[in-house]
């Protein structure tokens, strides 16, 4: 699987490539610095800036998370690569599989690049000027990761084209 | 005694101009003009989680169970790059919808300029991808062809 590189993660995102060496608003780079040093978190990249990698140990082993922030308009953003492999010949299927896990959440999308094959959670916050909390940014990456544990097996027997996506959705939804 | 989260969200549609209406517990309901036509909305405030969960219908179905899979592509192909929210499609009813979350955590504020550009989200990427979900869904337009009218490029099978 790829760990996501994070100069062409960001260079992706529409609108935020120019962004990258830009300052974080004040109000955000503390929200998410304090955030870094509450949770114990250690940031691989210079969290002056606009983009940020650390990772998260889950159930099904570690999540490597990017965060990004930007302004105009005003955004946080999570971003966490699935460690699961995608045949090109069964993308249809996952395209299934994913709309079915996405119309069962609330928070998170779970999304393929149809070219490249990255599959990823991402979640997205608006400030629109108004406070980040740490517990919000705790909640923003725990909804991103939240998908990628409970849905791990049905994306791998799907992205393998080993079983069928209505099928193993329906085992994942049964093991709550 | 503070406001509810609930309160909060009837208050701030309120000064923003909008006329939502209870839609059971901890729901509303209410329209957003778009450029297709207007948008049923409903918005589930979660009290307990210090959430909000905003669903808006898009006008487009697709009826034909086989063409559930090009406008899965479609929605892929279109939906990378999204910063915020996302459109879903409902495999097995064909259902369409644009949704957002936002999960506050025990101490975010949920003022009207948030609350505000949820909506104005929602109806800028229903409008933004209504002409390629019509054209995959109803006219039988191959998904790569329907995001390039839009912008957005990735490589044909």
């Amino acid at each position: 699987m790829t760990d996501l590189d994070l100069e062409r993660l960001v260079g992706e995102l529409r609108g935020i490539a120019g962004q990258l060496a830009a300052r974080l608003p004040p109000g955000l780079a503390d929200a998410v610095q304090a955030w870094a040093a509450a949770r114990g978190v250690e940031l691989t990249s210079r969290p002056d800036l606009a983009a940020m990698r650390f990772v998260v140990d889950g159930a099904r082993g570690p999540h490597p998370v990017y965060l990004v922030a930007r302004d105009q308009p005003s955004q946080v953003l999570c971003y966490v690569p699935a460690q699961v492999e995608i045949d090109p010949d069964v993308r249809s299927m996952v395209g299934e599989l994913l709309a079915r896990i996405n119309w069962s959440l609330d928070v998170a999308h779970v999304e393929l690049n149809w070219g490249t094959r990255e599959l990823r959670s991402r979640v997205g916050l608006d400030v629109a000027g108004e406070r980040v909390t740490p517990a919000m940014i705790d909640r923003l990456v725990a909804n991103a990761i939240a998908p990628l544990e409970r849905y791990h097996d049905a994306l791998v027997a799907v992205g393998d084209g080993s079983e069928l996506p209505h099928t193993a959705f329906a085992a994942a939804a049964a093991a709550d | 005694m503070t406001d509810t989260l609930y309160q909060t969200a009837v208050g701030a549609l309120e000064r923003l101009g909008r006329a939502p209406i209870a839609d059971g517990p901890g729901a509303l309901t209410l329209v957003l003009e778009g450029t297709h036509g207007p948008y049923a909305a409903r918005l589930r405030v979660d009290d307990e989680r210090r959430a909000l969960f905003l669903h808006v219908a898009s006008p487009v179905r697709v009826d034909k169970p086989l063409r559930r899979y090009p406008v899965a592509e479609l929605i892929l192909r279109t939906g990378f790059g999204l910063p915020v929210g996302g459109i879903d499609l409902a495999f097995d009813t064909g259902e369409l919808r644009y949704r957002v979350g936002v999960d506050l955590g025990e101490d975010g504020v949920l003022g009207d300029a948030r609350l505000g550009r949820l909506l104005d989200g929602a109806v800028a990427v229903l409008d933004w991808v209504h002409p390629a979900l019509a054209a995959v869904a109803v006219e039988a337009e191959d998904p790569y062809f329907a995001a390039k009218e839009l912008g957005v490029e990735q490589p044909h099978d």
